[in-house]
């Protein structure tokens, strides 16, 4: 199934890039790509009616609610501004997460869940670690929001590739779950921001032992 | 059915009398009057419905009995919540924190469990960042962004389950019911089940508070109102780490005997020891209780972890106990701060004699977790112990003498705290009156903390096969 493999490809280039660049505004822009590519999978693996509802539910929460929601947190807390250092350790990791879920793609994926879900799975798991990667290497707080909605956009086509489509309850409740979370960090991002008078997560050590 | 459908929309009825304006005055009485009916419904679903079964005949009551408590706790909390309106939406949120916590103990389902307790994480930070005060909205942030990232990896190992059932043709929300998964647990591959319990391990282990995922826990307890860390930790640790057995358990079939058993076990060994010297060093009042649960959690998933009969009993019924009374002692401490307006140890030395009720409840509550006979932690510490030797001798001895640091360092904080000869500083403001929940909390701990252990070994049977 080459959409799947392009589909998958594209999910890795969008997950990989974030994580590369030091600037956070075209990291957003980036995430917004990931959830068309997100919406493209769960329109291309469900082709009915209730794949189109999740789709549009996808188009609106992926592409349009949590972009716009971390650029509003970005922009209060002039973090567009600031340059993160993207280190050895960042491409290391990259290049260790790539080469693992390849070997996953290959060796475990297929057994468990066929050869068509098998190339999607593994791009998700590794949008799921790039992420975290992001999340482990930024010091910025709306940085590592963005980390985070990189790990559950991941997780996200993980559950499409490894079961098509989620009931949808449970579909509904992670993406609102995750939305609240977001919108309650963004939220208290504007506190550290007015509180410390900056966001960088390395100088928030007021809590110890 | 409806009984657990009222349990569900009865902690709501509270807010929604309270927005009338001639009951906005009487907010707290009105929240304490409905906790007192969710109690009584939360008991009655337990006693009576034949929708709950298993575990959730113990953890429902249990649930509803500490969120009743700590509304009750909540009179006048700390922080700056003399302002009646900001009072009133403390408690719509500590609402919120104990409906979601409901949720999780009387679900059955694994997808349904996770969306519980990823609502506890948001409900509860809210209540952590009350104060708006720099630390507590820089402990609620690393609380969100720790929980969410460890769920997120909990869900991965959620999803890996699901569609393993989903590629052998389950496809419905029900696959992830705990007795579906364990009946058709022996179909699923070995090899992914063990990486989706390692996901669930790690994940949910965020949300128990193991270390080395714990950083956020001190933290959050320490800068959340008292009565809300009260029910963190005395019920939000345990349904985490209870969620986590009941999958180990329900996939064992598939991953082998020993392997989820075998990542409690290391995890619970490691969490005890690891709390230990911040235990033993620690000089501010509420962290020290929150090393504490940490290590309650080591102990209650080691006793998971080996398995046994005797060592499942010990554990669910250390469960019980460490809720009522640790949530009772958080009651204490933010008297006890309120009183002596600073959270360090060394401030309120000499207790009893300057605040007697607070000092006995002090003394007693931590006397209770240290395991001193004969108060009811010391038989089940002393099983889980007895089973861990069982199973091995070496992780035995370090848990032991882990144990006995604790024993003997925390027995010299409350000593010192309570009847020391350190001249009792004047309290600056009057305690408030949270007190009456610990009262209340122990006085059903001690008994039943006697009595728990028999029954739940006499029921065990239904108590394992209903889960």
């Amino acid at each position: 199934m080459t959409w799947t493999n392009a589909l998958a490809d594209l999910l890795v280039a969008t997950a990989v890039l974030p994580v590369l660049l030091r600037q956070m505004r075209p990291g957003v822009y980036v995430l917004a790509l990931q959830g068309l590519v997100l919406a493209a999978v769960a329109l291309g693996f469900n082709p009915n009616p209730a794949g189109i509802l999740t789709a549009s539910l996808v188009l609106l929460a992926k592409v349009i609610a949590v972009p716009w929601l971390l650029h509003r947190t970005a922009t209060r807390a002039a973090a567009f501004n600031l340059v993160e250092k993207v280190t050895p350790f960042t491409y290391l990791g990259v290049v260790a997460v790539l080469l693992a879920v390849r070997l996953l793609s290959v060796r475990i994926a297929p057994a468990a869940f066929g050869p068509g879900a098998a190339q999607l799975a593994a791009a998700a798991l590794a949008a799921t670690m790039l992420g975290l990667l992001l999340v482990a290497t930024r010091r910025l707080l709306p940085n590592q929001m963005l980390g985070l909605a990189l790990t559950e956009n991941g997780l996200y086509a993980a559950g499409v590739a490894l079961a098509h489509s989620l009931p949808l309850l449970l579909d509904l409740g992670v993406l609102l779950d995750f939305l609240l979370a977001l919108v309650l960090l963004a939220w208290l991002s504007g506190h550290i921001r007015n509180a410390w008078g900056h966001v960088d997560a390395d100088q928030l050590n007021g809590l110890r032992g | 059915m409806a009984d657990i459908w009222l349990l569900l929309v009865a902690p709501w009825i509270a807010p929604l009398l309270v927005a009338h304006p001639a009951l906005r005055r009487h907010a707290w009485r009105v929240y304490a009057a409905v906790s007192v009916a969710v109690l009584g419904l939360s008991i009655f679903a337990a006693a009576f419905s034949p929708e709950l079964t298993g575990l959730g005949r113990l953890l429902v009551p249990l649930v509803g009995l500490v969120g009743t408590l700590t509304v009750l706790a909540s009179r006048c909390p700390l922080h700056g919540l003399e302002d009646p309106r900001q009072h009133r939406i403390y408690l719509l949120w500590l609402t919120a924190f104990w409906w979601s916590l409901l949720l999780v103990a009387l679900s059955r389902n694994l997808g349904l469990s996770w969306l519980g307790i990823e609502l506890t994480t948001i409900t509860s930070a809210v209540l952590v960042a009350n104060s708006r005060k720099r630390s507590a909205v820089e402990a609620a942030w690393k609380y969100v962004m720790l929980c969410s990232l460890g769920l997120l990896v909990a869900l991965l190992g959620l999803l890996l389950i699901y569609g393993m059932n989903a590629h052998a043709g389950r496809t419905a929300l029900a696959v992830l019911d705990f007795g579906a998964l364990q009946a058709h647990a022996r179909g699923l591959a070995p090899a992914t089940v063990r990486l989706a319990l390692i996901f669930l391990t790690v994940g949910l282990g965020t949300k128990v508070g193991f270390a080395p995922l714990h950083t956020w826990l001190p933290d959050a307890h320490s800068e959340a109102p008292a009565p809300v860390s009260g029910l963190l930790s005395g019920v939000l640790l345990s349904l985490a780490l209870i969620v986590l057995w009941r999958t180990d358990v329900a996939l064992a079939p598939a991953a082998g005997q020993g392997f989820g058993n075998n990542l409690l076990l290391g995890f619970g060994v490691l969490t005890t020891v690891v709390s230990t010297p911040f235990l033993l060093v620690q000089l501010d009042l509420k962290r020290l209780l929150a090393y504490s649960s940490m290590e309650q959690m080591g102990l209650i998933a080691i006793g998971f972890g080996i398995g046994s009969r005797l060592a499942i009993t010990a554990a669910l019924a250390q469960i019980v106990i460490h809720a009522l009374v640790k949530s009772g002692l958080f009651y204490v401490a933010g008297d006890i701060l309120q009183a002596y307006g600073g959270k360090k140890l060394p401030r309120f030395s000499g207790l009893i004699a300057s605040q007697p009720r607070l000092g006995w409840l002090w003394l007693l509550g931590v006397f209770t977790l240290v395991g001193l006979p004969p108060l009811p932690m010391f038989p089940t510490e002393l099983a889980i112990l007895f089973a861990l030797f069982s199973r091995s001798a070496l992780l035995g001895w370090i848990v032991l003498f882990a144990l006995g640091a604790i024993f003997v360092g925390l027995a010299h904080y409350v000593v010192e705290s309570a009847l020391g000869e350190g001249r009792p500083v004047r309290a600056r403001h009057g305690p408030g009156r949270s007190w009456v929940g610990a009262l209340l909390g122990f006085a059903v701990a001690l008994p039943l903390g006697w009595l728990l252990p028999t029954a739940l070994l006499q029921s065990l049977s239904p108590f394992l096969t209903g889960r």
